[in-house]
């Protein structure tokens, strides 16, 4: 019988492979008997679809949490010197 | 040049800027880093414009080739052994919710409303806050795995470690975040 703390270690890993047969028996037996264990997989679970989403929010419009005016100044910048140098001063002479 | 879809580079910083840096942002935790790697990656769009099929918007592809310059980050931040010093002793945090049988002291709370969550907008500054509290090869790995998507394999060569060492790396980010969403947002949830 698995151990709740092993059994949390083992939970993860099937969240990123196929885990043996034996093992994943054993873990569907302990999550069947084990409420808490049970609990800590659905949050796991939870925690994948936050992670998603919260990448997602990159594209949503915030007044905050994006480049203030003085750095996008510097990209604006740097950005504007590479457009107007010749192709040529890419490779450096030295 | 027929494409309807032309790049205008003259206009990336106003119209993309933001989302190029937050994307960058979310996975380095680093404002000054996120600045640098966007204009690295502008730049590097800039020379490679003869490269755009206009087949994805700009903005996609101006994200794919950020993705990239983000991975080789990543990968440069990695020095032999480095993992192996800060990831080899146990998590006493983690290990301090079981008992010494391995049975939970008092097990995980019911959350409130999980689903609401991510309405909130204090929600996605405790998740950031949570990410924070990771060591930097724990959310590296967690944000390889859990925001890019990507498999094992390819997280392990980017931060050079083993598939185990992955998988301790990946346990305990997950534990942590949970335990800090639960004790910085969820705690109002009856236990039970």
């Amino acid at each position: 019988m698995l151990s709740c703390k092993d059994t949390t270690r083992l939970a993860s890993d099937a969240m990123d492979r196929e885990l043996p047969f034996w093992q994943r028996t054993q873990l569907r037996l302990h999550l069947m008997m084990c409420k808490h264990c049970a609990r800590y997989v659905d949050q796991l679970q939870k925690l994948r679809v936050f992670a998603g989403d919260y990448d997602a929010s990159v594209g949503d419009e915030e007044p905050q949490g994006g480049l203030d005016e003085e750095a996008k100044g510097r990209l604006e910048r740097a950005l504007k010197a590479k457009l107007e140098s010749p192709p040529g001063n890419q490779e450096d002479p030295a | 040049m027929t494409e309807t879809c032309l790049l205008e580079p003259e206009h990336w910083v106003e119209r993309h800027g933001d989302v190029l840096f937050r994307y960058a942002l979310r996975r380095l935790g680093d404002a000054h880093q996120a600045e640098n790697v966007v204009q690295e990656a502008l730049l590097a769009a800039l020379e490679g414009q003869g490269r755009f099929s206009g087949r994805s918007t700009e903005r996609t592809w101006l994200v794919g080739i950020l993705k990239h310059k983000v991975l080789d980050i990543f990968r440069r931040g990695r020095r032999a052994g480095e993992v192996e010093d800060i990831e080899t002793a146990a998590d006493q945090a983690l290990d301090d919710a079981f008992d010494g049988r391995g049975h939970w002291v008092s097990g995980p709370a019911r959350w409130s409303q999980p689903d609401k969550a991510m309405e909130s907008r204090q929600f996605l500054q405790v998740l950031t806050l949570c990410l924070e509290g990771l060591t930097q090869v724990q959310a590296q790995a967690f944000t390889l795995r859990e925001m890019d998507g990507l498999q094992t394999e390819e997280i392990c060569k980017v931060l050079g470690v083993s598939t185990t060492h992955l998988g301790v790396l990946l346990h305990r980010a997950r534990g942590r975040l949970r335990s800090c969403l639960e004790g910085r947002w969820f705690a109002g949830a009856e236990v039970g």
